[in-house]
């Protein structure tokens, strides 16, 4: 190569390079919107209905950059969805009951890589739900976390069997449920 | 051995020849074009890991550790295909470049891949073990059996290190050609089995359209050169052309010449300097090719190799019966007049150097007093292919200079000489217009080099002076 298109394509890959590197950097706060950050984390009894404020918050910042996904920490195969952690989902019953469900948050399980809270509903000695107040978390496979939660209710414990590629977060997540339903 | 060689008639020399500094320029314009865009798939496939927010996994020690593991892999994988295309024997490749030129790049891209796919493997391997916890034995096993296509990938791994490690010199010496050749063709295989784990587990593909595309259009791209160029064309043309032995005949104590004939031989191509690829098509030697230069200029009636007592394989060339069957693959190099740019031109062969000079010195468009042939041999008597250069020296008015005898000092390339005047004084003396001359060498490497270093001393430019080193 003659050193007048050495030069040319060094400096036209280093500017592409920086370019996209730089469009590439996640936005601030949708790295925030990982963890969650509504501050609903006390104890709530019954029809838990979350406020609407904190949902809307969520959402909103977990899904600012249409093209890119934010904070990309895509390892092989895994995507993680930070809407899915940071939404907590409504109980599914808004109507007081008698045999009302009852909901409990656990401790924060603080682990190698992140931190894990979680709420559980209970009803009729059965769990009817679990939502994550915290979830923070590095490459788990896609469908992890609601993976866990399904096994979890299915289980109606922690006795189930872990994720591959995600025992680390699986036994943070175990810990944590178990905190929680000690509390009942 | 009994038969007499054809009727010498020299073909008709080029007519007309393109020259001129401007030519070089094209040569030079046309090459970089071609590096460019090599060199661009490797920053696109950075840029696009950038893109996709790589640079903010540096943060911890796992997501540094798969960020690494994904950049070594697209960049490898981007160099291996680079490395496969440099051997597929691609016109357009050796064209600009030369077979020579094209096969030391892949030989020095070797390894380099070799290392970094290599880094990918571990770097993959280290952050899979701290995320689930595991030992490094025990997650290698985890993913060998577990996750699809891992088990190939990783044989992949293991068939490359022993492709680069049966190339590097030390091992080419204790293993025959042959051995390594085969051993060499399992590169192809690792490429193929590696492939799948790309496009099922790897994150830079999976679900993204754009890289998607890429990567799949470079893939074939890559694998139709390799399959047309490498396999199937030559098989096309020689199933066409069907080539046999016509005359073998003896040019001295220890050179033959092998006459090659067949159908409608305008078709093989080919110009004065460049080789083929012969294969006796026999039990023992069809798996064998071996590369020879054309010792007389292209014409339809015969392809003639001229071919000295080397080894075992052209020691049974002279044993060679008529109507054998032979394919040829080629023609390939740019030891042409191709590259020739200025009206002089001076032709320098020595001993087994001597056939594509004298295809060149039939072929080479120019008047008479424009060409200078020196023909280095250790003896007069028994120098093959000197009638043939003398009878085109005397018919176009050609200079012919047979320098005989042992050579005048160590550093010598030159016979010794009474005065022992300084090589460069001599070949002014022999060859006033060289340093304005392009100037063809083609004789053992170490006396090519010492050629080239009086050369420069004489003052003749870089680009002025072509020699081609058998690589291979």
């Amino acid at each position: 190569m003659r050193s007048a298109t050495k030069t040319f394509v060094g400096l036209a890959g280093l500017g592409i390079m920086v370019a996209a590197a730089r469009a590439g950097m996640p936005i601030p706060d949708a790295a925030a919107a990982i963890t969650d950050t509504t501050g609903n984390n006390t104890d709530s009894t019954a029809t838990a209905t979350p406020t609407p404020e904190p949902t809307s918050t969520a959402t909103a910042t977990a899904k600012p950059k249409p093209t890119k996904k934010p904070g990309t920490t895509t390892p092989a195969t895994t995507k993680p969805k930070p809407t899915a952690t940071a939404t907590p989902t409504p109980t599914p019953n808004p109507t007081p009951n008698p045999t009302a469900a009852v909901s409990k948050t656990s401790a924060a399980i603080n682990y190698e890589f992140g931190t894990i809270q979680v709420k559980v509903t209970k009803s009729g000695g059965n769990i009817t739900d679990v939502t994550y107040i915290q979830a923070t978390y590095t490459r788990v496979p896609n469908g992890t976390m609601s993976y866990l939660v399904n096994a979890s209710i299915q289980a109606n414990g922690s006795n189930f069997t872990k994720v591959s590629r995600a025992t680390v977060t699986t036994n943070a997540y175990k810990q944590a449920l178990e905190s929680a339903l000690g509390k009942f | 051995m009994n038969q007499t060689a054809p009727q010498l008639t020299l073909t008709p020399p080029n007519q007309r020849v393109r020259l001129g500094a401007k030519k070089f320029a094209e040569l030079k314009r046309s090459q970089d074009v071609i590096e460019t865009l090599a060199w661009f798939t490797v920053v696109l496939v950075v840029a696009m890991f950038l893109l996709d927010g790589g640079i903010a996994l540096f943060g911890n020690l796992t997501d540094a550790l798969g960020a690494i593991s994904r950049l070594t892999a697209l960049v490898g994988t981007d160099l291996l295909l680079i490395h496969t295309l440099l051997v597929a024997r691609v016109p357009w490749l050796d064209k600009f470049y030369g077979h020579d030129k094209v096969t030391l790049a892949h030989k020095k891209l070797g390894k380099p891949i070799l290392y970094i796919i290599s880094a990918h493997f571990l770097a993959s391997l280290i952050q899979f073990a701290i995320l689930d916890g595991k030992s490094i034995v025990d997650e290698m096993l985890y993913l060998f059996f577990e996750i699809p296509d891992m088990w190939s990938a990783t044989l992949g791994l293991v068939l490359m290190i022993v492709v680069v490690f049966t190339s590097i010199n030390a091992a080419r010496k204790k293993l025959s050609y042959e051995a390594w050749h085969i051993i060499h063709l399992l590169a192809y295989a690792s490429i193929l089995i590696a492939v799948p784990h790309q496009f099922t587990t790897g994150s830079d593909i999976a679900g993204k359209p754009v890289q998607t595309l890429f990567w799949v259009s470079l893939y074939l791209f890559v694998a139709l050169n390799v399959i047309w160029y490498r396999v199937l064309a030559p098989i096309v043309m020689n199933l066409a052309l069907g080539l046999k032995v016509t005359a073998v005949t003896r040019e001295s104590s220890d050179t033959i010449s092998v006459y090659v004939s067949g159908r409608g031989l305008e078709r093989l191509g080919g110009q004065a300097g460049q080789f083929f690829m012969l294969r006796i098509m026999t039990k023992e030697t069809w798996a064998k090719p071996h590369p020879f230069s054309i010792s007389a200029a292209p014409n339809n009636r015969f392809v003639r190799f001229t071919i000295g007592d080397r080894g075992d394989f052209t020691k049974a060339l002279a044993d060679l019966k008529v109507g054998t069957r032979v394919a040829l693959e080629g023609p390939y190099g740019v030891f042409t007049e191709e590259r020739r740019t200025c009206e002089k031109v001076t032709l320098i062969a020595a001993g087994v150097g001597a056939p594509p000079i004298r295809a060149l010195a039939e072929s080479m468009a120019g008047r008479p007093r424009d060409v200078t042939i020196l023909y280095r041999v250790r003896d007069e008597e028994d120098a093959a292919l000197l009638g043939e250069l003398q009878q085109v020296a005397s018919q176009r008015g050609f200079q012919l200079h047979v320098l005989a005898g042992p050579r005048g000092s160590a550093t010598s390339w030159l016979p010794g000489h009474l005065n022992s005047l300084p090589d460069q004084t001599r070949l002014i003396e022999m060859a006033p217009f060289v340093s304005e001359s392009d100037v063809y060498i083609c004789g053992p490497a170490a006396w090519t080099k010492s050629v080239e270093k009086t050369l420069e001393r004489v003052g003749t430019p870089a680009n002025q002076i072509h020699a081609e080193e058998f690589a291979w």
